[in-house]
């Protein structure tokens, strides 16, 4: 497999091959994390060709700091967001007022067995403002208030938002969970 | 025991951190022609940026040239006993009011004193009309001046013994500077200039990699020339095209190359290795040629021998550089100001011109100055739009004829390659004749 440092050196000099080397590496993992922001197919590749695009034209601006995959995951999480923020902005609705289900508790072994394909179609089932909540939330480790910048909404409507995606997939996982048992009792 | 809430966070977490989900394979397809059409679309941009601008400035250099070619000035009317006043008239209109009958032979002039020439200039209080008597009007006609010296001593006989008597050649009576014929200046000028150029990295980037390969390549002296062709607008402005060519390039340090590679060259492509540049890909089609990167890991190799081992190979050493060649048609458009206007002129100009790509070359080199053709280089804009800056000392051999020195600032507004994060810029010296017609 060719050394990435290579394979950089040649996309920043326009080689369209070291450009596809590129692509073909990194674009099954970033898929996946445009998939957790999209709720289609359809949408997760545009999030992706528009990512890629990004990566290859600012790729000089990337100084070696942290990883590089790192780098490349930001972008495509910046670019879903950017695509939400468009799509959303208008039709925004604050869910201030909205109170927190009260869950119940699950040993931690009854969902260990949960495959990546259902918990990643939990996630893109989700309506699109909790859904991005929870990933910025959960997945990528943001505070809520750095939560509430990104998206242009309040802390509240965050936390709000952020509980209401657990409760809906804590119903899924549950459902889920249920229908496994069923079928193997 | 876990809490649920943030169980669930946990479970999404671990459970997707490393997903992977292959993208329909139609994606990658999709991502070359969009990218594309942006570079395009910015090409675009910036071609209308320096037409609007170019227009903008050509108006408004019009604009000032007019201005400046002031032909009819204002009609004003001279009392008699000011016709000795010493002015510039030759841009007026003059109407003189005579208290002197001229037919008589008097003496028109007769109050000329020193006093009389130090008064000069066009005081409003001199040039207001005497409203004294006789209000017979003479018309001043200019003619060519026979001296630039008052004659103090000229009797109206002289202007009496014409055939009009009411009609008086100024240059009889005033000191008048050359009038100036618009239609005998020559406004078009025709030269050819050649430069010595030297053109600078295409990247500019704090970024390793770039750097890497910025290190290993240099600036050669290349060479500019062409036909210009410049309008005079006015005394000072001028607005210059033309059509020049540049030879441009590059040589890439370290890439060794050896011949007798022909047996196991074999690609599917037609391109056997791409080497990495700042200005793009080199990708050499040269069947006889190997090449060995010997300070950096930029060669990609596509041909399809396995396991092809150059040390057991009869490979014969031919040399250790690379040469890249870029030619390009210039169209320029200049504007021109002449600060000094002497035997040894001296002008600022500035202006913007199209770069057309007409020649992509890449050559191996040896020390001996021998060069093997490899291929072109992948990536290189085909339209350039450059600005320019400079400024020109001209010398006046003859009327028609100078010569001209002119320092040149050339600074490309595209970067060159696809994605070259650095706007490259040429320097160069030219110097040449022109012809004015």
């Amino acid at each position: 497999m060719p050394d990435l440092r290579k394979i950089l050196r040649g996309c920043l000099a326009g080689n369209k091959r070291d450009q596809e080397l590129l692509y073909r590496r990194y674009s099954a993992k970033l898929y996946g994390v445009s998939l957790q922001y999209s709720g289609s197919h359809d949408e997760a590749r545009d999030v992706l060709q528009e990512a890629f695009i990004k990566i290859f034209t600012s790729l000089h601006t990337f100084n070696g700091d942290g990883s590089f995959e790192g780098w490349m995951r930001r972008i495509v999480v910046n670019t879903a967001l950017e695509k939400h923020r468009n799509r959303y902005y208008l039709n925004k609705v604050d869910e201030l007022g909205f109170e927190n289900d009260t869950m119940p508790e699950l040993e931690a072994d009854e969902i260990s067995g949960m495959e990546s394909e259902d918990l990643l179609s939990f996630i893109m089932e989700l309506p699109p403002k909790y859904r991005m909540v929870f990933n910025l939330y959960a997945l990528e480790g943001y505070s809520h208030k750095e939560i509430a910048n990104m998206l242009s909404i309040s802390e509240g409507t965050s936390k709000s938002n952020l509980s209401r995606a657990r409760s809906i997939l804590q119903k899924k996982v549950e459902i889920h969970l249920g229908i496994k048992k069923r079928m193997n009792g | 025991m876990v809490k649920y809430d943030s169980h669930i966070d946990v479970l999404f977490r671990e459970g997707l951190r490393d997903m992977e989900t292959l993208p329909p394979e139609s994606l990658w397809e999709d991502i070359q022609p969009v990218m594309r059409r942006r570079k395009n679309k910015g090409i675009f941009f910036r071609i209308a940026a320096g037409m609007a601008i170019l227009i903008s400035i050509g108006a408004m250099a019009y604009y000032a040239g007019n201005m400046l070619n002031v032909d009819n000035g204002p009609n004003i009317t001279v009392a008699d006993n000011s016709l000795s006043t010493l002015f510039d008239a030759s841009y007026l209109n003059i109407e003189v009011e005579s208290g002197i009958d001229i037919n008589q032979g008097e003496d028109i002039n007769p109050a000329i004193t020193d006093n009389d020439i130090e008064e000069i200039g066009l005081d409003n209080s001199e040039l207001n009309p005497d409203p004294i008597i006789n209000k017979e009007k003479i018309d001043l006609v200019y003619d060519e001046p026979r001296n630039n010296i008052l004659r103090l001593n000229d009797t109206p006989r002289e202007v009496t013994a014409r055939r009009n008597p009411s009609i008086v050649l100024v240059s009889e009576i005033l000191p008048v500077e050359p009038v100036k014929n618009n239609a005998n200046i020559k406004r078009w000028q025709l030269g050819a200039m050649v430069s010595p150029t030297y053109l600078s990295n295409n990247l500019n980037s704090t970024n390793e990699a770039l750097n890497q390969i910025n290190d290993n390549e240099n600036a050669i002296l290349s060479y500019s020339g062409g036909f210009s062709l410049r309008y005079r607008m006015s005394k000072r402005l001028s607005v210059q095209t033309g059509l020049y060519y540049s030879s441009l390039g590059r040589e890439i340090e370290g890439v060794t190359s050896y011949s007798g590679f022909g047996p196991y060259a074999s690609s599917k492509s037609g391109t056997i290795f791409g080497v990495e540049t700042s200005s793009g890909t080199i990708n050499s089609t040269n069947n006889d040629i190997y090449l060995a990167d010997q300070s950096a890991n930029r060669i990609d190799s596509y041909y399809s021998v396995d396991n092809f081992d150059p040390v057991k190979s009869n490979l014969i050493p031919f040399g250790n550089q690379l040469r890249q060649s870029f030619e390009y048609l210039e169209i320029p458009l200049i504007l021109r100001y002449k600060l000094i206007d002497r035997k040894l002129d001296f002008n600022i100009l500035g202006g913007m011109s199209y770069n057309f790509l007409i020649g992509n070359y890449t050559w191996a080199m040896n020390s001996e100055g021998s060069k093997v053709l490899l291929g072109s280089t992948e990536g290189v804009d085909h339209l350039l739009l450059s600005s320019s800056l400079g400024m020109s000392m001209e010398y006046e051999v003859s009327e028609r004829f100078s010569l001209n020195l002119e320092p040149h600032f050339r600074y490309f507004l595209n970067t060159g390659g696809d994605l070259g994060s650095g706007n490259p810029y040429t320097f160069g010296i030219f110097s040449g004749m022109n012809f004015r017609f």
